[in-house]
């Protein structure tokens, strides 16, 4: 196709126009976690010094009194990675079986049970959270990694199961029969033939698992205690009833995204297209 | 090596019943052909054999013990799919030693079996490729590769070659025929090509709707079916069947409904003024100045080694093949002899042969 220059131009100025839309607050905020701690920007201006020491105030609590909220978020990353880590376990374990029964499934039951999950997660998360409250405290359960997890479990399941069903589809079912017939019991053939061949279904699933429970932030902060507040609650905690400390704020965001990047990368190895190709003609 | 016997086996998809009764008694060693049309059941049959499928009613024998309950994984078959199914995250090599390794066999006893199969399909310098870096014969050949390493009691094909094209066809139909010659296993091959179910088997079973309309061998199957069916189906170009009416007033004949009178030799006992179905194949027919029947050319096909004539005789259309070559062209006429030795009878209602 040869599109008019102008057509062409103008869908570039779109494109940028969008781009800097979704990117200016953030460039901003990155300039507010770059300047002297304490300086409040009012409005956007480039800082005269450029300066790290936000980020080694958040992340060593090593800041002066009154210009820094004098904790680090070390302790908060390890737990945000914990409780995702194990939220990631329990979709991934959980929805994997779930999603190879209502693939291969033929009854009506769980077609309803299957739909009955879409729509239970439709229900605001706010409605959940006086009975989970009350559920996790009964089982003293509130304020440990575990407890958080297995909440960021229940909500994020049926996404990973509805994905990981998505990409079981997709494996023809004479590849089972045939590992069977070569001597496979059940638990073989999703260990040998379904997993591998979903598995960039489960890094994805992983992904979106990890990112929801990384960042989610009504549930971790009814239930967390001080002992096991994620990142989310800690860089809330910056905005104190007296004082913003904007720039450590700014910093922590920032240095929260690095473990997400780390675990997009490895999960991002598995996501490897066209695997199933030349199984069946 | 084993024999399979299948007793009145039966399989109901819900209230459609797709194999209804059927009967097969398959020696130690045999090669059986299941043909039939599509949809007769022939895959449903395969798959109850290998414990895919459950049986509704009957019973499966493989060697002395009943398999009815036994899942695929301990019947000691193999099975070759229509697809191939080929493990696609797994190479050459790792999809044949899949079997092998599920039961523990030893690494080095692993390596030798898979060369050892991989050197009588020719697979060797392909052993460490993907499935999708084959060709479709070389993925075939994968897929028999998979179920020879395993020495299983039987072998099954579920139309192995219909993926192919013509000239690979011939050659893995060969090629597969030479691996049964040389490792005698006991073979149920379901094809719905005739050709590759004469050439290939020991015995051809025909299947029909879910019932065996007729077993035997291939010349036995093709000289002599049971039924219209079965004659029908089996031969190509396809036999004529004309129904009509005997005659033996004076000499005996077969009048066809289209007005094609056919002179025979012995008519069926008692045929006189009975109707029934005359029958005879293509090559039967041979071009005879003072033959009793003319046919109006239609449509010739020369092949080289055959040429094959539809042409128009009174109100039938008639089928004919020769093997030598004829200088005949649409609108010409020529006069045709019946063999009357070849010539079939089958009842009009029942289809049976009399
Ligand atoms: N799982 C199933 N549920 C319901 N009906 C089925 C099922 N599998 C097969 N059938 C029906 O059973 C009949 C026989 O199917 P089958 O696959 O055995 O035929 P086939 O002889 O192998 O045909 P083809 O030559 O086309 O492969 C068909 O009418 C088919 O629709
Ligand atoms: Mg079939």
């Amino acid at each position: 196709m040869n599109r008019s220059f102008t057509y062409r131009t103008s869908l570039l100025f779109l494109a940028a126009l969008a781009a800097l839309w979704t990117l200016f607050p953030f460039a901003w905020y990155f300039l507010v976690s770059l300047t002297t701690p304490g300086h409040i920007p009012r409005r956007f201006s480039f800082p005269d010094v450029l300066t790290l020491d936000s980020y080694t105030s958040a992340l060593f609590g090593s800041g002066a009194k009154g210009i820094s909220a004098n904790y680090s978020i070390l302790p908060n990353i390890i737990n945000s990675f914990v409780v995702a880590g194990l939220t990631v376990i329990g979709c991934t374990v959980l929805g994997f079986g779930a999603a190879y029964v209502f693939s291969r499934g033929r009854s009506t039951t769980l077609a309803v049970l299957f739909n009955a999950l879409l729509v239970i997660r439709m229900t605001p998360a706010v409605s959940l959270a006086v009975p989970i409250y009350l559920m996790i405290s009964a089982y003293g359960l509130s304020d440990t990694h575990l407890g958080l997890s297995l909440v960021h479990t229940m909500l994020s399941l049926p996404l990973a199961i509805w994905l990981l069903k998505g990409f079981i589809d997709g494996i023809p079912t004479e590849l089972e029969e045939a590992a069977l017939i070569d001597g496979a019991s059940v638990l073989q053939v999703l260990r040998y033939i379904i997993l591998p061949l979903a598995a960039p279904g489960v890094a994805v699933a992983a992904c979106f698992v990890f990112l929801a429970s990384y960042v989610e932030f009504m549930f971790a902060s009814i239930l967390s205690r001080g002992s096991s507040d994620t990142l989310p609650i800690a860089i809330a905690g910056y905005n104190s009833d007296h004082q913003t400390f904007y720039n450590e704020m700014a910093a922590a965001s920032f240095m929260s995204m690095v473990p997400l990047f780390i675990f997009f990368y490895f999960a991002g190895r598995y996501m490897v297209r066209g695997l199933t190709m030349g199984a069946v003609k | 090596m084993a024999t399979v016997q299948i007793v009145d086996v039966r399989k109901d998809f819900g209230s459609v019943k797709v194999v209804k009764g059927i009967d097969i008694d398959i020696n130690d060693g045999e090669f059986v052909a299941l043909v039939g049309p599509s949809g007769c059941g022939k895959s449903t049959l395969l798959r109850m054999i290998a414990g895919l499928e459950q049986i509704t009613g009957g019973e499966i024998r493989v060697g002395t013990k009943v398999v009815n309950n036994v899942a695929p994984k301990d019947r000691d078959i193999a099975m070759v799919f229509q697809n191939y199914a080929l493990y696609p995250h797994m190479t050459v090599a790792e999809n044949m030693a899949f079997s092998l390794k599920l039961k523990g066999v030893s690494k080095r006893e692993i390596e030798q079996r898979v060369n050892k199969a991989a050197g009588i399909l020719s697979l060797t310098p392909l052993l460490g490729r993907l499935p999708r870096q084959l060709s479709g014969g070389q993925r075939q050949r994968v897929a028999m590769g998979r179920a020879i390493v395993r020495d299983p009691q039987v072998f099954l094909f579920d139309e192995p070659l219909s993926n192919l094209d013509a000239k690979l066809r011939v050659q893995m139909r060969a090629e597969i025929k030479e691996l049964y010659q040389r490792l005698k296993t006991t073979t149920i091959y379901v094809t719905h090509d005739q050709i590759e179910a004469m050439t290939m088997a020991d015995r051809i079973v025909i299947m029909h709707d879910g019932i065996v309309e007729q077993m035997g061998q291939p010349l036995e199957i093709y000289d002599q079916p049971d039924n219209m069916f079965v004659a029908g189906f089996i031969g190509s170009p396809a036999i004529n069947l004309y129904p009509g009416a005997f005659h033996t007033e004076d000499r005996a004949v077969f009048v066809t409904d289209g007005g094609v009178i056919i002179p025979l030799e012995r008519p069926p006992v008692g045929a006189a003024r009975r109707r029934g179905v005359l029958g005879i194949r293509p090559e039967h027919i041979a071009i005879d100045p003072a033959g009793a029947v003319s046919l109006a050319v239609m449509v010739t096909e020369p092949t080289g080694s055959e040429t094959f004539i539809l042409g128009r005789s009174e109100e039938e259309t008639m089928r004919c093949l020769f093997r030598e070559r004829v200088a005949l062209k649409p609108g010409d006429t020529v006069r045709l002899r019946l063999d009357p030795n070849r010539i079939l009878f089958f009842d009009e209602e029942t289809g049976r042969r009399t």
